[in-house]
Parts: C-alpha cells; sequence; structure tokens
C-alpha cells in the first residue's frame, strides 16, 4: 500500500518538473520508443529468426525439418565453406590495407596547399556514391578479353590476361575494382582527420626543423590514428560482406577463385532453396566478423592515440 | 522504486508487442474481393511477357467468354523463387506456369494433374511426348506444356557461302561440323558463339542421345558418355579454337551478339529466338540441327507450361483454364504472334507461316526425335556451378572430368 502511494506521489511529483528520478523510466521510454521499436524489429527478430532457421531443415515453400545443429556440422565438411572462407578474408585484408593506403595518400596529397583540392575531392568521391552494379558492369566490359585494358595493353604491344577468366588475375580483379569503388569515402574521413590537426603543433615542428617524413610519422600518423582506425574498422566489417563484385565480374568463378561468403550465403538460401544452411552460415560470418572487430578494438590500445 | 521500474519495464515491453504487431499487420495483405476469376502467378519480366500471357487470356475467352484470370509475378529470374513464397503467403494464386527443365524443382508446388486429365477426359496425345515426360514427376503430370522447343543451330548462310561451304540441312554430324567451323574461324570472326551455362551443353549431349540425369530420376553428370560429349563441348574452345571462351558472368545476350553481328557463323539456341535474330542480323540466316556423331537429328527440347498449385481451392474450374490456355487455335495464335514452337503437333504448322521450308523441315526433323531437358531438384546449384566452372573448362585449365566431379560432390547426389 505504502508503494502504491509512493508511486502515485512520485508522479505527481515528476510529471510536472521532468526532473524526477522515478519518472525519467517514462521520459527516457518516449523518446527510445521509435528507435527501440526499429532496433527490436529490424534487428532482434530477425536475428534471432535466423538462429533458429539454422537449426531447420528449411525450404522456402513447405514444412521446416528441425535437424539441431546439423547444419553447423554439415558446414565444417563443406570444403567450399572453407574456400569461400579464405577467399574472403584474403579478399577483405588486401582490400582494406590498398583501400587505407590509396586514401591516406590521395587525402595527404589533397591536404597539401594544392589549387582545386574539393573538385579533386569531390572527384575521388564520386565512385563511392554510384551505384555498384553500375560500376562493376563497367569494369566487366573493362576487364574483358577484348576490352578496354586489354586493347591499351595490346597497343603497347603487351598481351593481356583474361583478367576474369583466370584464377590467378580473377581475385585481384575484384579487389582492384572494390577499391576504386569506395576509397573515395575514406578519402573524405581522412580529410577530415587530417584537416583537424593544429596547424601549431606542425608550425612548431617545421621550425624546430623536423622534415616532411619526420612531421608525418610523429605528428601527423600518431594524431590521425583514431579517424584510421574508424576507417580501418568499418572497411573491413564491409569487406566481410562482399557480393555485388564477384557476383557481377565473375559468378564467383572461374571454379570457386572469387566466390565469397556472402555470395555463397545468399545462393543457398535463395537459389539452392537452403534457408536452414544459410542461416548456419550467416551466423559463422557474424561471429567471425565479430572476431576480427573484437581483436581490432583490442589492437588499438597500442597504436591509436586520443590525446590532444 | 522496484515496482515503478518493474511498471515501466511492462508498459515498455507492451509498446514494443504493439509496436511489433502494428508492423506486422502493415506487412500481411487483405484479400482482393473475388469476382470469380482464377489468379495466375507468373513470370513478368517486361511489357513483352505481360503482352503475351493477355494474349493467351484473350485467345482462350474466345474458347470460353466467361474465363477471367488475373496476371501477376515478378521478373523470370526472381519467379523461382518468389513462387515458392507466394504459395506460402495469403490468397495463393492456383494457376503457375513452369519450364519442363524446373519441373522436378517446383514439384513440391505443383498437384499431380493426372486425375483431373482423366476427369475432363483431356486427351494429351495430342502434345508433344517430350515436353509431357519433361512435365512428369514421380511418374505424374503436373503441368500442360504450350510450346515444344527443340534447340537448334543457326547458322550465317552469307559467310558458308562466302567460304564456298554447303549450309547444313536436317542432318549434321560433328566431324564436318568441327570442319566448317574450322573453314570459318578467321582472324576476328569465330565459327562458332558460346555462352555460359549448361543448358546448350546439354543440347550438345542430348544430340547423340547422352542424358544429365539417368533412368532413376538421379544426376548422371559423372558417366562416361556425358563427361566425354562435355569435354568434346569445351575442346570446341580448348583443342579446335572454333569459338572465344565465354567468361562466367557473360549472359546469353553475348553470344547471341556476335552471331547476330557476324562476328561468330553459328550458335546454338532456341527457336523462340528465331524471330528475333532475323530482325536483329543484317545476313540470310538458316537454322539447322545440332551436329551429332551420327549426324541425325536429335533434339532437346525446352518448353512451358500451365500447373495447378497444390493448394488450390478448385483445382476443377483451374484445369478449365487450362484446357482453354491449351487450345489449338491459341497455340496457333500464340505461334503467329509470339513465334512460340507449339506443344501441339497440329498447330506446329503456325510456326512455320513466314519461314523459310528449310526451318520448318528442320523443326519437324528434330521434334520426331525430341527428348525434354530433365533435370533434378538440385538442378539450380548444378547450373550456378557449371558456369562457374566452365570457364576453366574452356580455357583447358581443367577437364571435363575434373569439373563435373567436383559438381557431382558439391550437389552431393
Amino acid at each position: 500500500m505504502a508503494s502504491i502511494t509512493n508511486v502515485g506521489a512520485a508522479r505527481r511529483v515528476a510529471a510536472p518538473t521532468g526532473g524526477g528520478k522515478k519518472g525519467q523510466g517514462w521520459v527516457a521510454l518516449a523518446y527510445l520508443w521509435p528507435g527501440l521499436t526499429g532496433f527490436v524489429v529490424f534487428i532482434v527478430v530477425p536475428l534471432v529468426g535466423s538462429l533458429v532457421i539454422s537449426l531447420f531443415e528449411w525450404p522456402l515453400f513447405g514444412s521446416p525439418t528441425f535437424i539441431g545443429v546439423a547444419n553447423y556440422e554439415k558446414l565444417f565438411g563443406d570444403p567450399t565453406f572453407y574456400t569461400v572462407l579464405f577467399n574472403t578474408v584474403v579478399f577483405a585484408f588486401v582490400y582494406t590495407a590498398l583501400n587505407l593506403a590509396l586514401a591516406l595518400g590521395i587525402a595527404l596529397w589533397l591536404n597539401t596547399r594544392l589549387r582545386f583540392a574539393g573538385f579533386w575531392r569531390v572527384i575521388f568521391f564520386l565512385p563511392a556514391i554510384t551505384p555498384m552494379v553500375a560500376n562493376a558492369l563497367i569494369w566487366r566490359l573493362l576487364l574483358s578479353q577484348d576490352g578496354l585494358v586489354n586493347s591499351l595493353l595490346g597497343g603497347a604491344g603487351v598481351e593481356g590476361p583474361s583478367w576474369l577468366s583466370d584464377s590467378q588475375f580473377a581475385l585481384a580483379s575484384v579487389i582492384a575494382m572494390s577499391v576504386w569503388q569506395s576509397f573515395g569515402y575514406n578519402v573524405i574521413v581522412l580529410s577530415a582527420g587530417l584537416g583537424a590537426i593544429p596547424k601549431e603543433i606542425l608550425e612548431a615542428s617545421r621550425m624546430d626543423g623536423t622534415t616532411a617524413w619526420t612531421r608525418l610519422r610523429h605528428i601527423i600518423l600518431p594524431m590521425l590514428s583514431p579517424a584510421l582506425f574508424f576507417t580501418m574498422t568499418m572497411t573491413m566489417i564491409g569487406a566481410f560482406q562482399v557480393f555485388v563484385q564477384p557476383q557481377i565480374l565473375t559468378q564467383g568463378g572461374p571454379g570457386e577463385a572469387t566466390n565469397t561468403f556472402v555470395l555463397y550465403l545468399y545462393r543457398n538460401g535463395f537459389v539452392f532453396d537452403r534457408l536452414g544452411y544459410a542461416s548456419a552460415l550467416a551466423w559463422m560470418l557474424f561471429l567471425v566478423v565479430m572476431l576480427i572487430t573484437a581483436l581490432q578494438f583490442a589492437g588499438q590500445r597500442r597504436w591509436v592515440n586520443y590525446d590532444k | 522504486m522496484n515496482t515503478n521500474r518493474r511498471t515501466a519495464a511492462r508498459a515498455g515491453a507492451a509498446l514494443a508487442v504493439v509496436g511489433v504487431m502494428t508492423a506486422l499487420a502493415g506487412c500481411a495483405s487483405s484479400a482482393p474481393a473475388s469476382d470469380g476469376s482464377l489468379d495466375m502467378y507468373t513470370w513478368v519480366s517486361s511489357e513483352s511477357d505481360r503482352a503475351q500471357w493477355e494474349s493467351f487470356v484473350s485467345l482462350a475467352q474466345k474458347e470460353d467468354p466467361n474465363l477471367k484470370i488475373s496476371i501477376d509475378g515478378p521478373s523470370f529470374a526472381d519467379y523461382w523463387t518468389k513462387v515458392k513464397t507466394r504459395l506460402s503467403g495469403n490468397n495463393p494464386p492456383c494457376l503457375l506456369t513452369t519450364q519442363a527443365a524446373r519441373a522436378q524443382e517446383l514439384s513440391g508446388l505443383l498437384m499431380p494433374l493426372d486425375d483431373l486429365i482423366e476427369k475432363h477426359d483431356f486427351d494429351t496425345s495430342e502434345f508433344d511426348e517430350s515436353m509431357l515426360q519433361g512435365m512428369t514427376v514421380d511418374g505424374t503430370i503436373r503441368a500442360i506444356p504450350y510450346d515444344a522447343e527443340p534447340v537448334v543451330l543457326y547458322y550465317n548462310a552469307d559467310l558458308f557461302a562466302a567460304a564456298g561451304l554447303t549450309p547444313p540441312g536436317v542432318e549434321y554430324t560433328r566431324e564436318q561440323f568441327i570442319a566448317d567451323a574450322k573453314a570459318l574461324t578467321t582472324g576476328e570472326q569465330k565459327g562458332l558463339a558460346i555462352s555460359t551455362g549448361i543448358f546448350i551443353p546439354n543440347a550438345w549431349t542430348l544430340a547423340d542421345g547422352v542424358a544429365a540425369v539417368d533412368d532413376d530420376g538421379g544426376l548422371a553428370l559423372t558417366e562416361p558418355d556425358f563427361v566425354d560429349q562435355v569435354q568434346q563441348f569445351f575442346d570446341l574452345v580448348g583443342a579446335h579454337g572454333v569459338a572465344e571462351a565465354p567468361e562466367a558472368a557473360d549472359g546469353s545476350d553475348v553470344s547471341q551478339a556476335a552471331f547476330t553481328s557476324g562476328k561468330a557463323a553459328m550458335l546454338i539456341e532456341g527457336p523462340w529466338m528465331y524471330g528475333t535474330f532475323d530482325e536483329a542480323a543484317d545476313f540470310t540466316m538458316g537454322i539447322s540441327i545440332v551436329p551429332s556423331t551420327s549426324g541425325e537429328a536429335a533434339a532437346m527440347t525446352a518448353g512451358s507450361g500451365f500447373g495447378i498449385a497444390q493448394n488450390c481451392d478448385d483445382p476443377d474450374a483451374a484445369f478449365e483454364a487450362i484446357t482453354h490456355l491449351t487450345a489449338t487455335p491459341v497455340l496457333e495464335g500464340q505461334a503467329e504472334t509470339r513465334g512460340i514452337v507449339p506443344s501441339r503437333a497440329e498447330a506446329v504448322p503456325a510456326w512455320s507461316n513466314g519461314k523459310s521450308p528449310e526451318a520448318a523441315e528442320v523443326v519437324d526433323a528434330l521434334l520426331g526425335n525430341a527428348t525434354a531437358q530433365i533435370t533434378t531438384p538440385t538442378w539450380n546449384q548444378v547450373e550456378t556451378l557449371f558456369t562457374q566452372y566452365a570457364v576453366e573448362g574452356f580455357r583447358g585449365d581443367k577437364t571435363a572430368e575434373e569439373i563435373l566431379q567436383t559438381i557431382a560432390n558439391s550437389v552431393g547426389e
């Protein structure tokens, strides 16, 4: 009875001022409600749903059959699973490294006293806002056997390889197209990071007679490390979800040379009619991405500097 | 304090549940008003597709003025996935379409029609035998075919004449074909254009009577005869050099464009492309049989038909509609306006109207010795993997045996 009275009192106090501790739950809920609904409906429910589906043999039409962890057992005995995992890891690391190296180089170049820096920034950003399917189709034409790249090489007396049909070059071609497509985004982020470095520090170091390399190594890179960490993490997470590029450029071929995790997952779910197995694959991908991201966060203490 | 928290948590949970219910209610579709019409779910990739289905219905309405069919569906590529989810949802349609090659895959969705065929005294003997075989799953017919299209060899008659070669007719040996293709391969020009996928290689193997599926309905990809046939097909590029190796992501439009632009002298394709190719090509086009070792005509037929969904409420009305949709005048009309080769033998002459007598002879000869492209429920996986791996087969990086063994292992049959 006492508690009911207390609740009533708390409400009476909290409502007019909005500052009483006991009424804050309602206020917080009112603010959280729209976002929380989206989070529950679009994130939590599908996540739990896919975990449940992964325990079934689940066709698109017809009754699902509960099979326990058989999908996971099958997955570890599936050679294609290891192939696509390996391809995806290679893609993610090489793509992220090239992407960051290129984006950093361009961002440093744009940060010099360059004329029309804004114009160049827009040019580099353009591929990132162009639909990836369109970009991939153009690259397919460029890299085809008798495409523009091989025509140019032919003009220089070099016989170009089958970029998309030769397993030695196919994954490299997919990586090249992907880097071109997306490094512009990182250029923008790293440019913003470079712009935030106080000019006074750089001027002081110049007056102390430092070289450009020393400034880059000991001032710019440490102060840019939070931006570099952000771009590295986001690029890596995006890289593990690569799908459109191999789908359009190579269909995962030749053989399994460019078959990636999400492409394999998609085909299992929506082409081969195995939603349960696809869900098990999705959970493995989730765990791999979580692990890599956790390692990145663990490693950041060694090199990311948040001091100003 | 605790009670207050609990109340807030309960209220939050209630709000979340209400939110989820509201969102889900928004997703559910409502039942359309019933006006006695049948719903047909099919592929509608373009306005041209829609026009074809509407033309089917309007021609069928001449048979039965009371017939009402509403048409709905996604693109051809999406159809095979979405038809399964569509039948799981509200107000499932009664009429479905399927290709013979997909009948195995959709067998869980399609009602066996044998009892309805008997009940309605529907005479199936007038239909192309190979297509009926193609539409048969587990001994029961799942769809009534409306076309029976024997895969043919298109050739550029001008290039044959310029090279001093005799164009092929209703007979064509592989030996002669390879010799002709070599003679027609000069500089940028190739004897044959090849696309990715297993459809055309399967037509090649069936021209010699070798199927990808055994008598029990299992995959026979690793049978020596099938391996040998596929290796022969790969060798057209690798050993004989008479065709460009297709790239994995190339659609059939690439090989078709190579043929119609004159960059390749021959192309293996379905007869449904006759009108399109004839219009696009600025040369005299001819058709022949897919070459066989003996030189005799033997075709792989492809085609589609109308079936009834397993969960249809009124199968009798749906079957009645199918009998009208596949009536001879309807198929004749489709052959004349849309260029399909009709599944009813008596309607086939309508396809020949406006085409050369040789073309009609070739199609007649092929239909006289035809086998449908029969597949397995896992054929999608076979098709996908073949598209990925065949690139290496054409390039000579891997043999047909290695590739087909890998595919068979992956599919796990």
